[in-house]
């Protein structure tokens, strides 16, 4: 009887997969354009392999998500400025000591509550918790206080004066999230135009438009992000209609699409380069470094990574960062192999200077990067070994115990401000990972740290930027390009000068 | 009785000795699980805090012993990097990768079975030569390169389904078997062509014996005996190798997964081992292997039931 009874089982089995497959019928390769318009499919490349709380989250990949689940007090736009959100208006008083935010009133959560100053409290203590060493987000150590003042104001104390206050409180990680929630890390509540539905591991996480949204309500009903993570299938994915818009996409990748996708062009803002370990020996010697900058060709570079397409750069800053970024930095070195040869001689190193690019594999452009790179020092008669390592080990060999030669990798900022970028180069600095060693550099950072006037810091930023393109710190290529392909069925993609996929402003396409 | 207790025995121990290997593989291997959830934000204060939290300070031995300890009351713990029950994890995806093995298992039974003894029937014919060349091609395209050619066939020219368009089962249960077609299709293939060339080769054996001679002469027609004498004792070779071939399916999976953008376990297994998310990798590996020596047991069993005279000690 069992055997029967499993034999008819399988027989079913079988039968049901043959039907459905040979009648060429496939739920999620049916489209119309009605249903179309209400839903949207968004690639990500990488799960979101991370808790929800967006405190704890530390992927960039998982932040670029949560931005529509969740806002802080204020929350940055496209063009970077810091606009209102859960807050309506700030106060900062002449000393910049005191911050007092006026809450927006009647601002919903997810689950129909009405944000409280004791929520906004909650939330940015959260953040600013010192009990296991650095809080959340380390600038918070700053915050002596942070009181309630009446029912829709919040006062926040700081120890000292930070102009970048207004950019942590902005950032993904302080969102206000309801007080006294103990799932967090997996239902996640926030106050953002969209609202989090569920997620299945590596396959989907879903989102529907919030109703109650306080501001400009989202277009579109349902968002699916969709984990495409293997880069060959991710091009069927989008021919094949599974998915409507990804953003990253490699330029060889962009090109494959069909005409059905518009694909749009911004840069990845992040700084890539060839990072150097400035406690390997030859790279102590500044005359080396200078070579090496003279050696590589970074028009051949972009040429063969992206197609000539990409942002050429001389320090570590990328050109949205419109306030601080110095184009003609670009200039310091130009191409001449012969003044590399040359320079190499100088130093005691000619014709005998090898070592090891570590790149981490699962980024193509930079392992890319890293082939251009070899194949360029050669002809100045350097050697040079590359070692791809998987992700992990790249953090923890390279970022955290610092064990390598030399690194091909882009360096992003996690918020819109210039220490986000330039803090890492302190000689004392965690992550300061190049092990960079400059006294001027640190004077200068500090200084500008210092500075309470806006245009003089701007400009010890700078100053900081030049220090790093003179001492040839790094061989600093690009800020890479990125492609965004979205279906000629939507329209209003923006780009941000942050890690950010806004899809409450993507509607459906009018002619469609 | 006496067998199924020792044979449990052994179960325990292999069960064991996998779990303290991949234990100590993850052990041995650069990357820190604390640092892969911190990425580049990492300070040395949080890092440390939160190795602590993950209990990854402790020795080794303390560690395994832990987590088997849970394991064994039925507490998978929680994913390092999803925040969620490894259990859960697991139930979610697991029957993706079941429908997925005995959709294409089924697939090796049902090519193989009928092309096998056809093939002995008309042994040296032309039917048989065909077979046989056919086989000899199919078994050795690999699964993930099948699975391109297929995406590329019935995906991309002929539009049967959509590449990467995989739907949950719970939302479509029609629509996910008819995802799983292709992607088992392409696992059951070389499994196939291998049973065919084995049935065959065990089939002709069994016919050049002495007793089909005396069935024959005993007045038995050619299919009478095929399928009352030499197709039972020419199956039992072929089992061992239907056991392993169910066993590969399971782990070669993982790669099918990979090639036709299915989110089943072996997915969630490779992304956990890049992420250094032991719980996950440890659950799902003592699975496979609880599987891989229960079918073996299973056959075990079915040899006796096919062949009264072998008993198993």
């Amino acid at each position: 009887m069992k055997e029967a009874t499993r034999k008819k089982l399988i027989g079913l089995l079988v039968f049901t997969a043959l039907t459905t497959a040979l009648s060429g019928c496939n739920g999620a390769g049916d489209k119309t354009g009605e249903e179309n318009s209400s839903q949207i499919t968004v690639g990500i490349a990488q799960d979101l392999e991370d808790s929800l709380d967006p405190h704890k989250a530390e992927a960039a990949a998982t932040r670029e998500v949560l931005f529509n689940v969740f806002e802080g007090l204020y929350k940055p736009n496209c063009d970077g400025e810091l606009i209102p959100a859960v807050a309506e208006d700030y106060a900062c008083s002449e000393d910049g000591l005191t911050y007092t935010f006026t809450l927006r009133e009647n601002v919903k959560f997810h689950n129909g509550n009405t944000v409280t100053a004791e929520d906004v409290i909650s939330s940015i203590k959260a953040c600013a918790d010192t009990s296991e060493g650095t809080p959340l987000i380390p600038a918070f150590s700053n915050i002596t206080s942070i009181e309630k003042a009446g029912d829709r104001t919040v006062v926040i104390m700081l120890a000292e004066r930070d102009p970048d206050f207004l950019s942590y409180i902005a950032s993904v990680k302080a969102a206000i999230t309801p007080a006294g929630q103990t799932d967090a890390d997996t239902n996640p509540i926030g106050t953002g135009p969209y609202r989090y539905v569920s997620r299945s591991v590596q396959e989907n996480i879903v989102m529907e438009k919030f109703d109650a949204y306080w501001g400009k309500a989202a277009y579109i009903e349902n968002v699916t992000f969709k984990v495409c993570a293997d880069a060959d299938s991710l091009v069927m994915n989008l021919n094949g209609g599974a998915v409507d818009m990804m953003a990253h996409l490699p330029v060889s990748q962009a090109q494959q699409l069909s005409e059905e996708f518009t694909i749009l062009e911004g840069t990845m803002n992040l700084v890539q380069g060839l990072y150097l370990n400035h406690d390997f020996e030859p790279f102590t010697d500044e005359r080396v470094r200078q070579a090496l900058c003279y050696a590589v060709n970074k028009d051949e570079i972009l040429d063969i990574v992206s197609d000539g397409k990409g942002e050429q750069l001389g320090s570590s800053m990328f050109p949205n960062f419109r306030k601080y970024y110095l184009p003609e930095l670009n200039d310091t070195y130009s191409y001449d192999p012969e003044k590399a040869k040359e320079l190499l001689a100088e130093a005691g190193y000619e014709g005998r200077l090898s070592f090891t690019i570590t790149v981490p594999s699962n980024y193509p452009q930079h392992v890319d990067t890293a082939q251009i790179l070899a194949e360029q020092l050669k002809e100045v008669g350097v050697t040079v070994k590359i070692e791809q390592v998987e992700w992990n080990t790249w953090l923890s060999s390279v970022y955290s115990e610092r064990q390598y030669e030399a690194t091909v990798v882009g360096v992003d900022a996690s918020n819109l401000t210039a220490s986000a970028m330039l803090s890492r180069f302190c000689s004392d600095a965690d992550n300061n990972f190049i092990n960079y060693n400059n006294a001027e550099y640190d004077a200068a950072y500090e200084a500008a740290q210092l500075e309470i006037n806006d245009e003089a810091q701007t400009q010890l930023y700078q100053e900081c930027e030049i220090i790093l393109a003179e001492s040839a710190a790094n061989v600093y290529i690009q800020d890479l390009a990125e492609m965004v392909a979205l279906s000629d069925e939507f329209t209003g993609y923006e780009f941000y000068p942050l890690y950010v996929q806004d899809i409450s402003k993507i509607r459906p396409a009018e002619n469609s | 009785m006496k067998y199924a207790g020792k044979k449990l025995l052994s179960m325990l121990v292999t069960l064991l000795a996998v779990s303290f290997l991949v234990f100590l593989a993850f052990d041995l291997i650069p990357g820190d699980p604390a640092l892969a959830q911190l990425g580049t934000n990492a300070t040395p204060e949080r890092l440390e805090s939160l190795r602590e939290e993950m209990g990854l300070n402790e020795p080794f031995l303390v560690r395994y012993f832990k987590w088997i300890g849970a394991f064994c009351t039925g507490d998978l713990g929680t994913s390092y990097s999803y925040h969620i029950s490894v259990g859960d994890m697991i139930s979610e995806k697991l029957p993706i990768s079941i429908c997925m093995t005995l959709m294409a298992f089924a697939m090796v039974l049902l090519i193989s079975i009928p092309l096998g003894i056809l093939s002995a029937k008309h042994e040296g014919g032309r039917l048989d030569t065909i077979i046989c060349t056919l086989n000899q091609v199919l078994m050795s395209v690999p699964p993930f390169f099948s699975g391109i050619l297929i995406t590329l066939l019935f995906g991309i020219i002929l539009k049967w389904f959509t590449p990467g368009g995989f739907v949950s089962y719970d939302e479509n249960f029609g629509a996910f078997l008819g995802y799983l077609f292709f992607p088992a299709l392409s696992i059951a293939i070389p499994k196939a062509a291998m049973s065919v060339k084995m049935l065959r080769s065990a089939l002709v054996t069994e016919l050049e014996k002495d007793y089909p001679r005396t069935a024959y002469s005993r007045g038995n027609t050619p299919n009478q005996v095929m399928y009352s004498h030499v197709l039972k004792n020419g199956l039992i070779p072929v089992l061992t190798f239907f056991g392993m071939a169910l066993t590969d399916i399971l782990t070669g999976s993982i790669i099918a997964e990979q090639v036709f953008a299915i989110p089943g376990l072996g997915r969630i297994l490779l992304t956990s081992i890049m992420n250094r998310d032991y719980p996950v990798v440890q659950a799902i590996i003592l699975l496979m292997a609880f599987v891989v020596i229960v079918v073996n047991f299973l056959v075990d069993l079915l040899y006796q039931k096919l062949d009264p005279r072998i008993t198993v000690e």
